[in-house]
């Protein structure tokens, strides 16, 4: 599984599709935080823009794997998990390869931004989690996965608790009651469970260590358990075609 | 012994309804086919890519996932890296199973070789042809000499005379104990590469072919000649039936192609020039057309003869034990 790791790292970067993930991570404090001066907006800029391009990573990876000629790789391995665990790797440590050029380039094009290194340092364990989650995430929305009636399920439990607000706003009173109602519940229950992501993503720009964001942190890492093994078993049952 | 068995196998989401189908190991076995009837579905579900276990799918004997490296396949949407030179490709999808010795270089030497590709091991692919870039497809899949090599249409997009290397490259493959499965929808004439022939149609395997039926398959030769005498043409006339003269072409069909040889000497004994000699159907090709009417093609063609063959042998060899 290392070698496939490895060479999936190889090609990403010799076929140059790296430059968009190192190019972004310059870019964005050179056009977003060169004229900040508050340390909790440069911590949010680092956390939105790395889960961003954990996103984006993610997305291009997944289409990778997909390709016939890395599907016939599978072949030549033993499971399907290390084939998926190589990918999921290889995205993660790209992520984290922009987000030390995002934070050097913050140094370099922001320094007044810049947070004191006690408080990078604190926020870096609840981000790395974040982009282990936005990873799994993205990869279960992929057709490389699951198929396109999970996808849909799942995009519902992100876009429903998010956007329902707006949404309400754009349908007066045209649902019955009783609907609305079902609707609300829908959007509290998945709402519940995007809670800890966004108490997580709140840890990232104000790091503090107690028993709260240490109980966060263990919910999420179940929650992360739960999605890899969901991943795992949709990757197992998931038709894929070389022919 | 047989090395896949199918049977009553149907893929949900694909057209591939009903398929029993018994691959003897070592056999170069065709399925021929219309394109979008299911070839390319069985070839991956042959591959373990079908995701769940398919019930009534079985690689050399076991229901089991397939051994690492023990399939290799081919098709046409494969697309090389194009900044990897062949014989780097080759190394690291080699090592994938081993680590990097001595071995490796000569499993990749020899796919090299079986491939024809010595010329072109240290380049580029981007910079290869359409052609070559296929060949480096098949040594990429025979490079951890596999015990099965599953081919989606070798020869699509190929020109003539590239179809005919490659049906040499996998003639060679056929003797070195591999089992190979072609899905073809009969646009090449290759029908000489295949010991057995299964054809599919509506989601089924509606007819089968022995090696026999496939070398009595009807072909048709025409020959291109100048002016033919008198005498020439009445002593080609009465050769057989299956010979049609006129003026200046000679057809062949059915037993006249067995008189080819006969036909040559005596144009040759008249003097008669010979513009050229080609074949004027792809006997795949006909299967494929007569595929529309499977209850014609079933009967001439019996579905289950090769299995029943297949049975009885084991049957026979069980009582020999």
């Amino acid at each position: 599984m290392m070698r496939l790791f490895r060479w999936i790292i190889d090609d990403y970067i010799s076929s140059q599709r790296i430059l968009v993930e190192w190019g972004a991570a310059i870019a964005i404090p050179y056009l977003l935080l060169a004229s900040h001066t508050d340390a909790a907006s440069t911590l949010a800029t680092w956390s939105l823009s790395t889960l961003a391009l954990a996103l984006y990573t993610t997305s291009v990876i997944a289409d990778i794997a997909e390709q016939p000629i890395n599907i016939s790789r599978l072949l030549h391995l033993p499971s399907r998990r290390q084939y998926i665990a190589a990918y999921l790797f290889a995205a993660f440590l790209i992520v984290l390869s922009a987000y030390v050029i995002l934070v050097a380039a913050t140094f370099i094009f922001a320094p007044v931004a810049f947070p004191a290194w006690q408080l990078w340092l604190a926020s870096l364990p609840a981000l790395i989690v974040l982009i282990i989650t936005g990873i799994v995430m993205m990869m279960l929305l992929t057709p490389l996965v699951a198929s396109p009636l999970q996808r849909l399920t799942l995009l519902a439990v992100f876009a429903i608790p998010l956007t329902w607000d707006r949404v309400i706003a754009l349908l007066p009173d045209m649902l019955p009651g009783n609907i609305m109602a079902m609707f609300h519940a829908v959007s509290t229950a998945f709402g519940i469970l995007l809670w800890p992501s966004m108490q997580l993503y709140a840890l990232t720009i104000e790091p503090h260590l107690d028993t709260q964001s240490f109980s966060l942190a263990t919910i999420h890492m179940l929650i992360l358990a739960g999605l890899i093994s969901i991943l795992a078993r949709w990757y197992q049952r998931r038709p894929l075609t070389i022919a | 012994m047989h090395y896949v068995s199918l049977t009553n196998l149907r893929i949900a989401r694909t057209p591939i309804t009903d398929v029993t189908l018994h691959i003897p190991e070592g056999s170069c076995f065709g399925i021929v086919g219309a394109s979008g009837t299911g070839k390319s579905a069985l070839l991956n579900a042959m591959a373990g890519l079908s995701g769940r276990a398919l019930p009534g799918v079985s690689l050399a004997g076991s229901t089991a996932a397939p051994r690492p490296g023990s399939i290799g396949i081919v098709t046409p949407r494969i697309i090389l890296p194009a900044h990897m030179t062949t014989l780097g490709l080759l190394t690291r999808q080699r090592t994938l199973l081993l680590n990097g010795d001595g071995q490796v270089d000569d499993d990749c030497q020899r796919a090299i070789r079986w491939c024809a590709l010595e010329q072109y091991a240290q380049s580029a692919i981007g910079t290869l042809s359409l052609f070559n870039k296929r060949r480096v497809a098949l040594a990429l899949a025979l490079v951890s000499k596999p015990a099965m090599v599953l081919l989606d249409e070798p020869t699509i997009d190929l020109a003539a005379h590239e179809q005919q290397v490659m049906i040499d490259i996998l003639e060679n493959l056929r003797d070195r104990n591999m089992t190979i499965v072609i899905a073809t929808r009969g646009n090449t004439p290759m029908e000489s590469l295949f010991d057995q022939i299964a054809v599919l149609s509506g989601g089924k395997i509606i007819a089968e072919l022995s090696a026999q039926h496939i070398r009595d398959m009807q072909r048709t030769i025409m020959i291109r000649t100048d002016e033919i005498p008198t005498a020439a043409y009445e002593h080609i006339a009465a050769i057989n039936n299956g010979i049609i003269v006129t003026r200046r072409n000679i057809v062949l069909t059915g037993e006249g192609v067995r008189s080819l040889a006969q036909i040559l000497q005596v144009l040759l004994h008249y003097s008669v020039h010979i513009f050229c000699i080609e074949p004027r159907n792809h006997p795949l090709a006909d299967l494929v057309m007569q595929a529309r009417y499977p209850v014609v093609l079933a009967h001439r063609y019996p579905v289950r003869l090769l299995t029943n063959t297949i049975r009885e042998s084991n049957a026979t060899e069980e009582v020999a034990t």
